[in-house]
């Protein structure tokens, strides 16, 4: 479905709710989430700092280890 | 095809933390000198009595060889030997080579709270090298299971100071 043929809907449905009138259009390159941005880096920070306290204080720190 | 530029940004995000975790595992490997359990060396299970695993124990190295000294484990249901009847002893800032196979079924060998811990697979023997720098008193314990008494199979591994170390008890 277009969108052309959206705003044809929209217009002929008198039972549409507020909600779902288009107030503006976006591109793709307009959409910004900044929230997910935000989101998804903290979740790499968190992923880094869990990964260097795994492998540097309870694995490495963890000796006497295999030496060879 | 088009990629919005958030995305194309945490891609590289991504990209950058595998290489991240890479160059940690190779800083352990070479930096901190971390090793895993390697080739093993393989063993008739059934004719042991022919090996050094008849005489299990605490032995000194022959001269010229890397380590400072060498312990055989015999690893059978439900006990280390030795490490159960009576604990392994071993000294501090020395170079210990562990062997340890097993005659029956499979077993684990770790050494509690540290990152010694290797399988014992009947027929193979599991070879690994340490040192431990410290004097402490370890637990042994089988992480594999190996049959109805596994919950009781452990040992005990003793590190003592290089002075308090007796070589009288080595295994000649």
């Amino acid at each position: 479905m277009d969108s052309n043929d959206k705003k044809a809907e929209n217009e002929s449905n008198s039972e549409t709710s507020p909600s779902d009138e288009k107030i503006r259009e976006l591109s793709l390159e307009e959409f910004n989430p900044h929230g997910t941005l935000a989101l998804t880096l903290l979740y790499f920070v968190l992923l880094l700092v869990l990964w260097f306290f795994m492998y540097f204080v309870e694995f490495a720190g963890h000796g006497p280890s295999i030496l060879s | 095809m088009h990629i919005h530029r958030f995305e194309r940004f945490w891609i590289g995000v991504s990209l950058v933390a595998i290489a991240i975790f890479i160059a940690t595992v190779v800083i352990g490997f070479s930096v901190y000198d971390l090793r895993v359990i390697g080739a093993e060396k393989t063993v008739d299970p059934q004719n042991l009595q022919e090996t050094k695993f008849a005489d299990p124990g605490v032995r000194k190295a022959e001269p010229g060889s890397e380590v400072d000294y060498e312990v055989y484990v015999m690893s059978r249901q439900f006990m280390f030997n030795p490490g159960t009847a009576e604990p392994i002893t071993v000294p501090t800032d020395a170079k210990i080579r562990f062997h340890i196979t097993s005659p029956d079924v499979l077993h684990g060998f770790e050494v509690v709270g540290t990152n010694l811990n290797t399988m014992v697979i009947p027929g193979q023997v599991a070879t690994f090298t340490t040192r431990f720098d410290t004097p402490k008193t370890y637990g042994l314990l089988c992480n594999e299971y190996c049959g109805a008494a596994h919950h009781v199979m452990e040992g005990r591994l003793k590190v003592v100071s290089k002075s308090q170390f007796n070589e009288k008890q080595l295994v000649q």
